[in-house]
């Protein structure tokens, strides 16, 4: 068992710099972790935090059960392999790899076979007398996982371990540590800002801007519904397009008017319509996202013209400039087809892959949402929404601020948030029963559906 | 760390292929492993050293003042004698260093101090015995030639015929006694048979056991017996490079173990810490 669970954590630096905010996530035992995001975004602080190398503002941090706020970082049973490797330049990779386990005084017998067992595990039983100058950076870093193997810690971490490493290494490197991840079935929480690493190792990602948590999810899922603008940009290469639209009723369907143009109209299907947050966004101005692989250049649709063609082999990647627009739309086709510059083609976007935004908040306003919403009112004792009365658990009224509480006889109007994972479509004792009818099933990739 | 990366993996084709590259390559790359185990072996080699002054000094006052051969061969008898856990001392310690020379041959890295130990901890026995064997011959051999340099003197074929075969001997059990500590440190046999082993291949290997022999501890004992000056040097030599020269009989004995041992009985020892050429 090897659990990490992070309970609201914060991390506030001297003059108030705040570098991570309320990361609030549950590490499963065996799990392959990601955390993703760009430079800043809190992800090596949080990881270092976990590690015991930095202090803890506030929250709560527990491995398995126990809570190691104030553990050392010794004490915590956990391995740190870094991106400069952190070798010892003077000491043979043996050395390297057994120098934890010397401090810790174990037998030198077990030192040993720990160290060989690492050494085969990882391939560089032959590197074993050399020091780290003879090494390549892919054996340095194979050298300082080792040293993090030999001791059979709950938890490994890693800070973008691969980054130092070229780009053909880097590929090997990937599925060494996913090899690893599963040979050792231990917890992995692996940093990183190369979304191409996170979205091929880990089980599941935490995408991270700022200091906080826009998304945790598999990584399909997370491709393929994400929560807001970063997450869909931040992941896919090339990025997702986005074109700022309005949204319009045409009949009975849902449309979006690309720039407000009425010529540049695309239709949702009917499912993808369902999945619209709420029927407020009608009428107004929205972004519109749509991935590369999801724009075929067909005989009609939107007229574009080509700019620039770029041949990556089995793929062709077209830049393209809507007809009297300045959006710039990126579409990724399979290689056969051949495009020149200033040509004149017709993009038709697979409508059913489509993505939209809040202008304001940024988040997915069409797809799986995080949170269901719903218009409701308060009132001193319970919550009405619909047909439904829920009675407010009293330690819940006791958290709720004075002045959000009604007084005596009075009600007020709330918006009502249920996070997705709050709610089971099977009765579950202790939980309040909501009476409802399936509408729709969206399938996910790579879990249950929704 | 700071130290330029080198783009290309480091290939198991840059190991050495020959026990004599491998030689070259640990002097290169494992100097400071070495040396402190050349340090740890002087610590064992004090009481030895310290029997040599204090009976030196005696030897030198005794001449000083006239006194008879018999006094002197008895003060080297007695020196002699105490000089016997001087040995089993100094063999304690070679039993941990012949770990360490092992690793270092197999190219499997050491952890210095701590391998020196451990290996110290699991031949301890078979070190005393063999420090017991070599102090025994080396007093045989001592003796021996003292006792025919001072009182045989007018029968110089007889002498250099005695000489010559007590220094055969302490050759033989010089060889013998690192054949016992390299297999000790290796293999899993009784003690009769490591010996019986280290007896054959002492006698089988004499051309070349000889030469490491001249080598390892010829050149120190030599520089003992010439003068009091020289004997410093020896000193300094010992505390620095004796691990060298264990490394050197190891190194030969995994060559003579290879053939006669490894090739029949322990395949996937053969040639370990070597690169094995494809084909």
């Amino acid at each position: 068992m090897s659990q990490v669970t992070l309970k609201h954590v914060y991390k506030v630096y001297e003059g108030g710099v705040r570098a991570v905010n309320d990361f609030d996530l549950a590490i499963k035992d065996k799990e392959f972790i990601v955390f993703v995001g760009p430079s800043g975004c809190g992800k090596s602080t949080t990881l270092r935090m976990i590690a015991g190398l930095e202090s803890i503002t506030a929250g709560e941090l527990y491995i398995d059960d126990a809570l190691v706020n104030d553990v050392d970082s010794k004490d915590r049973d956990i391995a740190m392999v870094f991106q400069n490797y952190a070798l010892y330049p003077h000491m043979t990779v043996y050395q390297n790899i057994a120098f934890g386990l010397k401090l810790r005084k174990e037998d030198p017998a077990e030192i040993d076979r720990r160290v060989k067992e690492a050494a085969e595990v990882l391939e560089i039983t032959d590197l074993l007398s050399r020091k780290p100058k003879a090494l390549s950076g892919g054996q340095r870093q194979r050298v300082a996982l080792g040293r993090a193997i030999v001791r059979e810690p709950k938890v490994f971490l890693l800070d973008e371990p691969l980054s130092n490493l070229d780009a053909k290494l880097r590929v090997q490197m990937r599925s060494e540590i996913t090899k690893l991840h599963k040979r050792l079935a231990t917890t992995f929480i692996y940093v990183t800002h190369d979304q191409t690493e996170a979205m091929t190792m880990g089980d599941r990602i935490v995408v991270m801007k700022l200091g906080y948590i826009q998304q945790v999810d598999t990584p399909m899922n997370l491709y393929e519904n994400p929560a807001n603008l970063f997450v869909a940009t931040f992941l896919g290469s090339p990025q997702m397009n986005i074109i700022n639209c309005r949204l319009e009723k045409d009949g009975n369907d849902l449309c979006a008017i690309l720039n407000g143009i009425p010529s540049l109209k695309l239709t949702f299907p009917e499912l993808k319509k369902k999945q619209l947050a709420s029927e407020v966004y009608l009428g107004k101005e929205v972004d519109f996202g749509i991935r590369p692989e999801h724009i075929r250049i067909a005989s009609e649709g939107l007229p574009a013209h080509v700019e620039v063609v770029e041949r990556l082999g089995d793929e062709i990647i077209v830049y393209a400039k809507i007809e009297g627009q300045n959006n710039d739309v990126v579409i990724k086709e399979a290689k056969g087809k051949t495009y020149h510059v200033k040509d004149k083609i017709f993009l038709a976007p697979m409508m059913e892959e489509a993505h939209l935004f809040d202008k304001t908040s940024t988040d997915s306003i069409m797809g799986i949402p995080q949170e269901n919403l719903s218009e409701a009112t308060l009132s001193p004792t319970k919550v009405a929404f619909g047909e439904n009365e829920l009675l407010l658990p009293e330690e819940y009224r006791l958290r709720l601020l004075k002045k959000a509480l009604p007084k005596a006889e009075e009600e007020r109007k709330i918006l009502l948030s249920f996070a997705v994972k709050d709610v089971s479509a099977e009765e579950t004792k202790g939980f309040y029963a909501i009476p409802g009818l399936i509408d729709f099933i969206i399938h996910r990739t790579d879990s249950d559906c929704l | 760390m700071k130290n330029k990366e080198r783009l290309e993996d480091f290939s198991p084709k840059e190991l050495p292929e020959t026990r004599w590259a491998l030689f070259w390559d640990l002097l290169f790359h494992q100097s400071g492993t070495l040396i402190s185990t050349s340090l740890l072996l002087a610590l064992f080699a004090l009481p030895l050293f310290s029997d040599y002054f204090v009976f030196s000094f005696l030897g030198s006052s005794l001449q000083a003042s006239g006194g008879a051969k018999e006094g002197l061969f008895s003060l080297v008898f007695y020196g002699t004698a105490i000089a016997l856990p001087c040995f089993m001392v100094l063999f304690l310690g070679l039993s941990g260093a012949s770990e360490v020379t092992k690793r270092l041959s197999f190219l499997e890295g050491t952890l210095g101090v701590a391998s020196f130990f451990e290996g110290l901890k699991k031949n301890w026995r078979s070190g005393l015995l063999t420090g017991l064997l070599y102090g025994l011959s080396f007093g045989l051999a001592l003796l021996g030639c003292l006792y025919l340099l001072l009182f045989q003197g007018a029968l110089p074929v007889l002498t250099g015929l005695g000489i010559g075969l007590l220094l055969f001997q302490f050759i033989i059990v010089n060889s013998l006694c690192h054949y016992l500590l390299s297999q000790e440190a290796l293999y899993l046999n009784s003690f009769g048979a490591t010996l019986k082993n280290a007896f054959i291949f002492a006698h089988i290997k004499l051309p070349l056991n000889f030469v490491w022999s001249l080598l390892s501890p010829g050149l120190v004992i030599a520089l003992f017996l010439i003068n009091s000056v020289t004997s410093y040097v020896g000193i300094g030599l010992y505390v620095l490079f004796s691990a060298y020269g264990l490394l050197v009989w190891t190194l030969y004995a995994n060559a003579v173990y290879d053939r006669h041992i490894n090739a029949t009985y322990y395949p996937e020892l053969m040639g370990k810490g070597l690169h094995k050429k494809e084909g």
